[in-house]
């Protein structure tokens, strides 16, 4: 062929892509082939050869030999494509092609050159198998050796040793040429056979399949095939014997029974057909997707399966089975095609709406029902009952209350009635022609003890299992109101059986043994009071009103509950402005009375728990901590200056503090001691209860879960329940049987004071202080704040001796709710007992509060006395700079400097740690809530307030800044801050029941700067102090009132993402900020963010709330910002601050003070 | 384009329904039930809307439906029991009693009759004018959500069931059937020429049926996937919440709990149009007798917590529909 010498070298690194043929390859075509290959020379020039053999086939019908060109084209390919079949060279296609053309060419049948080529293609085919028994079946190759070895090599390849042998012992007998060959190669076969043993677990089917027309003889053919193996190994087919009948059972024959004769000729096999035709069920017609559906299939997965039926399209399958979802499993669905399914999330909680277990699937409505505690009641009785009776039921209700009833119950708040507050305010109200009911969210139970508590009315009763448990586990408490039940009792009353959260502490409170009679706890009758004497009557308010609380079975009694309550609280207020509750001035006080005095002010230690013992007979269920700590060590001998009293009071019901004249009317004589009047030497009640841990386990006064924390029953339950009392605490003065008036007369004073119409001073005498007004700090219809200055008073009792300066707070009514919170905090902070609060932050933190001095009640307003800071709030500071800024340079500057900002956010970061640590909120958190104290010469109140040795002298040893930021405080870091104002709306979590997560609900008329929270009418608790610090933060930044937006999305995600629309400066610490605001303003989802989602219907956000570790975090990076970066170049922390101190003694000086 | 605005003094909890006045001359007033347990009804013909009259109810309610005459309406909700209100002097009187709560009432025009659907898997024809149960049909799941379409009621229940009755006869379904939707159902609304029903499920997916049982028009049937986003590489599949039907284009809208409302064209199987979304996960949703507006009611969490609070984000916004708005584009 080639006439130069090939080398190999040529083709050699090519070798594992020839593929090897029988008859070998040339090696200058192969040469020839790769050089192409290497030149890169396309296949396509090959297209002109392969028309040409194309031709040459065509017109091979006419040849005498057409397999010749065949042949040659097949060479011609090998060595083309010495790569054997592929695409390219069409190979596979060409055998095919040549051996279907002469399968029926008898001449050929046993030509050994077309034998071969049946060869080629059965190597390159799927099934040899049956392409041999195809060719047996056809008389091909059978004369020829090569196809029985070839037949017998595969056998014995795949393991079918039997078979082999017996297609050599077919070949033999057939005497296929050459017969010494395959003789021969029989004979290898069998020394491999002796050597290598079939298995004899081989299949031995015949080698030539059995053909037989369907449904035909089976057992015929079986017995004849076992009787007679050997012919049954030869080509011809068995013929059927189609018409023996059967006589059990008629066989289908088809009428026609001689067309099947070809077949059977052919053994019904005319054709292999071709590879691509072999396998059409892998090839898809390509059509037009237009109007097709997509068949989504099965999840492979059956484990997924097994949970959640799979949807598909075509919606005739139905799975017998209500699908029910353990996992919120994702359906995977998946198209057929090359598009992959996207996986699918449900938003909605299927674990809720497909319970597990049989239940019935939860719509979304029972869900919600379910989770307001509304789902499955039981339908009243009366089913006719019309709304008009509930009227009467209230009515009679209220009228059964007895005017004497002195007990104020405090109604639950729910969450429907407190949102629907606007709408029961509204005017329709007026004659709903359906009485609202308001739902309970747990009450009710099915008292098993009294049956009258059953409601007359048609009513829902609700049941939730909390509110069961609840109830049970107060009815395991003892029940120690029987006796007085039995006593007092005159009319039967719906909630008689109830008991109180609050029994235990109030057990604490009564002191009173001569009063045991009527000593009312949450359960003896409203009507009983009034059979009390006169002078116990006041105490008895005061005390019955501590019971408080009063589980309701149902809302129509509640409902009328309302309005005796509001009654109730009516003469509440006349029992106790004409009388006064603290007015026990008649008695005379000698040392057996005193026993007897309502005053928690006698050295008792045991006597509380004895007391009860002896009342009710039974061991009580008395928090130790309480009662230990609360009165046992109150000495009454501490007496101090200022706790006097004037003795006209008794005199002159009508008289006031007001000073007519300048001079003060005081006269020592007519003092009365502190032993009789003062509710409490100041000292002691201050050292007591300081344990924090025991405030946040002591037994919430408020238990209800959702609660308006400003409605007045409520607070004025937890300050008539609070222990010690309120008249224990240090500077309160109850006075309400005086009335202070002469508002107007500040009003009017002030106000020609404004007008420059100087007019006389107006002072006040509030406890032998005699106080001046100055001017109005704070406007406010119903608590204005006024500067009045000490003009004449004990220098002891000023007891820094700076300031002469107080701002009052004149609330009317009065209120002593502000003093509460801020004695508490200053009790809680200034607490030496083990709490989790380093002293340290405490102390900064009592520093930051405003100091709170003395609280003068009165019958129609109160006094709250205060330090006073002169220094301006966060927003008069922010005022300062813009308008400072304005004055000098024509770009106005909005807000302070970063790093100042930085310091205030520290500071009110800290501040607010620490008193939401002591349970504290403040509640009503805004830049003109905050005061700074930046100016020097205030830096000693702690100091003052907390005799800490340790600290102190490094508080004084320094009054100036001496370096940079200290966050520790250091080197007179101290003295900065800021200053909190303004308590009113503070809330003391203690009161409440925290463990299980009481939120509040807010009925004022919210504004831009709520929080999100109230501004939604959802529930809340610390939120209003994040978001109250946002608002300042937010202020000293950008100087603008915070705007809140949310983010676009509201289907995004579990909850609202909120956040401030400004943004920041290029050149701030954006991290920083941005995680505070993200805190701040998302703290519930913020705290949720590392528990998965949809975890069964509770997911209560209280869990990890507050976020008090995390603003922690954000607190000690941004002062280590501080303290690295403080005084870099650009920022001077001590500069600017200095700026801003000469702002405020500037602006001081103008105000004139 | 038209205008949309918000209906001032909506209730403060979420709506369960908005229906319009079947009257032509009264059409633009709306009913309004919501788990605040009131009943409002509003005038929408003026801006921003005027609450005319406000009923309070002892429990949240689930459903509102108009009288014949649009003169009083007929409530049902957890109390479960089904009260007519009178809307004039705001009497309601107790009109059915159910054992579980109420999830649908229905007026049937021609007999006068109150058809309502309760979780105690019982459907009942009530006579408001004897105060009588004509007929109880025990169901065999929860009914969930049903719609009236001549003498047809089609019923929604749990389970995946709907049946469907000749409110004539009751006693035996006229059809029953599973529903085309794997998962639950959430609303069934007829199509007003009666051939069919339209039928939404918490997954995200509205079905077409139609009543024909023959092979020809039941293969029309089919299903189609809506109110998905895409979230990073997986959809979120919302609850389609709410059905309503034009009254005159036949075509409907779907509102979802991904806050969006679309317009679909049931017959090009196609979608008109999408509202931009709404604050919050849309409740209910009710289009006018004379088709010139539709009411959207949303609010209240994401179906996925659930944790039942009273979300304050709640409010009905009224568009008004332009001629054209909501015609089959084909």
């Amino acid at each position: 062929m080639g006439s130069e010498i090939v080398s190999f070298d040529m083709f050699e690194h090519q070798k594992e892509n020839i593929q090897p043929l029988l008859e070998g390859h040339s090696a200058a075509a192969l040469a020839k082939a790769f050089r192409l290959e290497a030149m890169n020379v396309s296949r396509d020039k090959q297209v002109p050869k392969r028309d040409e053999f194309e031709k040459r086939i065509e017109m091979a019908e006419d040849l005498d030999d057409p397999l010749e060109v065949w042949l040659e084209y097949l060479r011609w390919t090998h060595e083309t494509y010495p790569q054997g079949a592929s695409a390219e060279s069409g190979l596979i296609s060409l055998l095919e092609r040549c051996a279907t053309q002469f399968q029926n060419a008898s001449h050929y049948a046993n030509d050994p050159r077309y034998i071969r080529i049946w060869m080629e293609y059965i190597r390159y085919n799927d099934s040899p198998s049956e392409m041999f028994s195809f060719l047996m079946q056809r008389d091909i190759g059978l004369r020829l050796a090569t196809f029985y070895e070839e037949y017998a090599h595969y056998l014995e390849s795949i393991g079918r040793k039997h078979q082999a042998d017996d297609v050599f012992r077919l070949g033999i007998e057939n005497e296929a040429r050459p017969l010494d060959r395959l003789r021969r190669r029989y004979s290898e076969f069998l020394q491999r056979l002796e050597a290598n043993p079939p298995d004899p677990n081989e299949p031995r089917s015949p080698i030539m399949p059995v053909f037989r027309p369907a449904l035909a003889t089976l057992e015929l053919a079986s017995v004849e095939r076992d009787a007679n193996p050997q012919q049954q190994q030869s080509h011809q087919p068995i013929q059927p014997e189609t018409s023996r009948p059967r006589a059990k059972m008629s066989i289908f024959i088809d009428p026609d029974g001689g067309a099947s004769g070809p077949a059977d000729r052919l053994g019904g096999w005319e054709s292999i057909g071709t590879i691509a035709e072999r396998r059409k069920e892998n090839t898809i017609d390509a059509r037009p997707w237009e109007g097709e559906t997509m068949r989504m299939s099965q999840p492979p997965s059956s484990a997924t399966r097994a949970k959640l039926t799979i949807f598909r399209d075509t919606g005739t399958e139905v799975p017998s089975q209500q699908p029910q979802f353990k996992i919120p499993a994702l359906p995977q669905h998946s198209i057929q095609g090359q598009k992959v399914k996207r996986e699918e999330k449900f938003v909605a909680n299927m674990n809720a709406v497909y319970p597990e277990g049989d239940a019935e699937e939860m719509s979304f409505e029972e869900l919600r029902a379910k989770a307001r505690g509304l789902l499955r009641q039981k339908s009243p009785n009366n089913v006719q009952q019309s709304p008009t009776s509930v009227h009467r039921v209230v009515a009679s209700l209220a009228s059964s209350s007895t005017p004497g009833a002195d007990r104020s119950a405090v109604v639950e708040r729910t969450p429907l009635g407190s949102s629907r507050k606007a709408v029961l305010t509204s005017a329709h109200r007026e004659q709903p022609p359906l009485q609202p009911l308001a739902v309970q969210t747990q009450p009710n139970l099915d008292s098993p003890i009294n049956p009258r508590r059953r409601p007359a009315s048609p009513t829902m009763t609700v049941h939730t299992r909390a509110a069961t448990d609840e109830i049970y586990s107060m009815f395991n408490q003892p029940l120690k109101c029987d006796i007085n039940e039995v006593e007092t009792q005159g009319i039967p009353d719906s909630s008689d059986e109830d008991e109180d959260d609050n029994d235990d502490e109030e057990d604490d409170d009564d002191e009173d043994e001569e009063d045991d009679d009527n000593d009312g706890n949450g359960d003896s009758d409203d009507s009983d009071e009034h059979e009390h004497e006169d002078d116990n009557s006041d105490d008895d308010g005061c005390q019955l009103s501590q019971q408080g609380r009063v589980y309701e079975d149902d809302s129509q009694v509640e409902r009328g509950r309302d309005y005796v309550i509001e009654q109730q609280q009516d003469i509440n207020a006349n029992n106790k402005s004409s009388n006064g509750v603290y007015r026990d001035h008649s008695n005379d006080l000698d040392g057996s009375s005193t026993a007897s005095q309502n005053v928690p002010a006698t050295p008792h230690q045991d006597r509380a728990p004895l007391v009860a013992i002896e009342r009710y007979g039974i061991a009580m269920m008395t928090p130790i901590v309480e009662a230990t700590e609360s009165i046992a060590t109150i000495t009454r001998s501490t007496k101090s200056k200022h706790n006097k009293i004037l003795d006209n009071f008794d005199e002159n019901v009508e008289s006031s503090p007001f000073v007519e004249h300048p001079a003060p009317r005081r006269d020592d004589n007519t003092t009365t001691d502190i032993k009789q009047l003062s509710p409490i030497s100041n000292d002691v009640c201050f050292m007591d209860r300081t344990n924090l841990t025991a405030i946040w386990t002591r037994k919430p006064i408020i238990t209800d879960l959702l609660v308006n924390p400003m409605d007045e029953s409520i607070r004025n339950t937890i300050l008539e329940n609070v222990v010690p009392s309120l008249q224990s605490y240090r500077g309160y003065f109850h006075n309400t049987q005086l009335r202070l008036g002469r508002s107007e007369a500040l009003k009017r004073n002030v106000k020609n004071r404004k007008n420059n119409t100087s007019s006389e001073d107006v002072d006040i005498e509030l406890q032998g202080s005699v106080y001046r007004l100055r001017r109005e700090l704070g406007e406010g219809a119903f608590a204005p704040v006024y500067l009045f200055e000490i003009m004449d008073s004990d220098e002891s009792f000023l007891e820094d001796g700076k300031s002469r300066l107080r701002a009052i707070k004149m609330e009317h009514p009065p209120s002593a709710w502000e003093f509460y919170t801020m004695q508490e905090i200053e009790r809680r902070l200034s607490a030496d007992a083990d709490i989790s609060i380093p002293k340290d932050l405490r102390m900064r933190a009592l520093d930051s509060v405003i100091h709170v001095r003395e609280l003068h009640m009165f019958g129609d307003a109160s006094c709250l006395i205060l330090d006073y800071n002169d220094q301006g709030t966060i927003l008069d500071l922010v005022n300062l700079v813009k308008a400072d800024s304005i004055k000098s340079s024509s770009a106005p500057v909005l807000g302070l400097d970063e790093c100042v900002a930085m310091f205030f956010t520290i500071e009110l970061l800290r501040t607010i740690e620490a008193l939401h640590e002591t349970g504290i909120l403040h509640g009503d958190l805004k830049p003109d809530n905050c005061m700074v104290r930046i100016l020097p010469g205030n830096e000693s109140l702690s100091m003052a307030r907390l005799s800490l040795s340790d600290t102190a002298s490094k508080r004084q040893s320094s009054r100036t800044i001496l370096s940079p930021y200290k966050a520790s405080g250091e080197q007179g870091w101290l003295t900065k801050g800021i200053s909190l104002i303004d308590f009113g709306r503070a809330i003391d979590l203690t009161v409440y029941d925290h463990k299980r997560d009481v939120q509040f609900i807010a009925d004022w008329n919210t504004s831009a700067q709520d929080c999100a929270e109230m501004r939604e009418l959802r529930p809340w608790t610390y939120q209003v102090d994040y978001h109250g610090l946002a608002s300042i933060i937010h202020m000293m930044l950008f100087g603008k009132y915070i705007e809140i937006t949310t983010d676009s999305q509201p289907g995004h995600g579990r909850r609202k993402h909120y956040r401030i629309t400004q943004s920041f400066k290029r050149y701030w610490q954006q991290d920083i900020w941005r995680e505070l605001f993200e805190l701040l303003l998302n703290s519930v989802a913020e705290s949720l963010a590392g528990i998965p989602d949809g975890h069964g219907e509770s997911t209560t956000p209280v869990k990890t709330f507050p976020i008090t570790k995390r603003l922690r975090n954000c607190r000690a990076k941004m002062e280590e910002f501080l303290e690295t970066n403080g005084e870099r170049s650009g920022m001077s922390l001590r500069t600017s601050l200095q700026k801003l101190e000469n702002l405020v003694s500037a602006e001081r000086r103008r105000a004139g003070i | 384009m038209s205008m949309q605005f918000q209906l001032q003094n909506a209730p403060v909890d979420i709506i369960s329904s908005v229906r319009f006045n079947p009257s032509e001359r009264y059409s633009s007033f709306l009913l309004a039930s919501s788990w605040d347990t009131t009943l409002s009804l509003y005038d929408t013909s003026v801006e921003n809307g005027r609450l005319l009259t406000r009923v309070d109810c002892v429990a949240p309610l689930l459903d509102c439906c108009w009288d014949e005459l649009g003169r009083s309406a007929f409530i049902g909700g957890l109390e479960n029991r089904v009260r007519m209100v009178d809307l004039e002097s705001g009497r309601c009187n107790v009109v059915g009693d159910h054992d579980d709560a109420v999830k649908s009432v229905l007026f049937h025009r021609q007999s006068g009759l109150v058809v309502s659907g309760s979780w105690d898997r019982t459907v009942q024809l009530l006579d408001c004018r004897t105060n009588g149960r004509v007929h109880i049909s025990r169901q065999p799941h929860k009914v969930f959500s049903m719609d009236m379409a001549g003498n047809l009621l089609v019923v929604g229940m749990a389970g995946r069931a709907v049946h469907i009755y000749d409110i004539r006869h009751m006693a035996e379904p006229f059809q029953r059937r599973e529903s085309s939707l794997k998962h639950m159902t959430r609303a069934v609304r007829c199509i007003p020429t009666g051939e069919g029903y339209a039928s939404s499920s918490i997954e995200g997916r509205i079905a077409v049926d139609f009543f024909d049982a023959s092979p020809d028009v039941q293969a029309k049937k089919y299903a189609f996937k809506c109110h998905r986003a895409a979230e990073d590489d997986m959809d979120a599949v919302y609850s389609v919440n709410a059905l309503a039907f034009h009254p005159l284009h036949g075509t409907f809208v779907s509102g979802g709990s991904d806050s969006l409302v679309c317009f679909w064209d049931f017959k090009a199987r196609k979608r008109l149009r999408q509202y931009p979304r709404y604050p919050g996960p849309v409740q209910a949703l009710e289009i006018d007798s004379i088709g010139s507006a539709l009411a959207i009611s949303y609010g209240g969490d994401v179906e996925i917590g659930l944790e039942g609070n009273t979300s304050g984000n709640n409010g009905i916004v009224i568009r008004s529909l332009g001629p054209g708005e909501g015609k089959s584009k084909v």
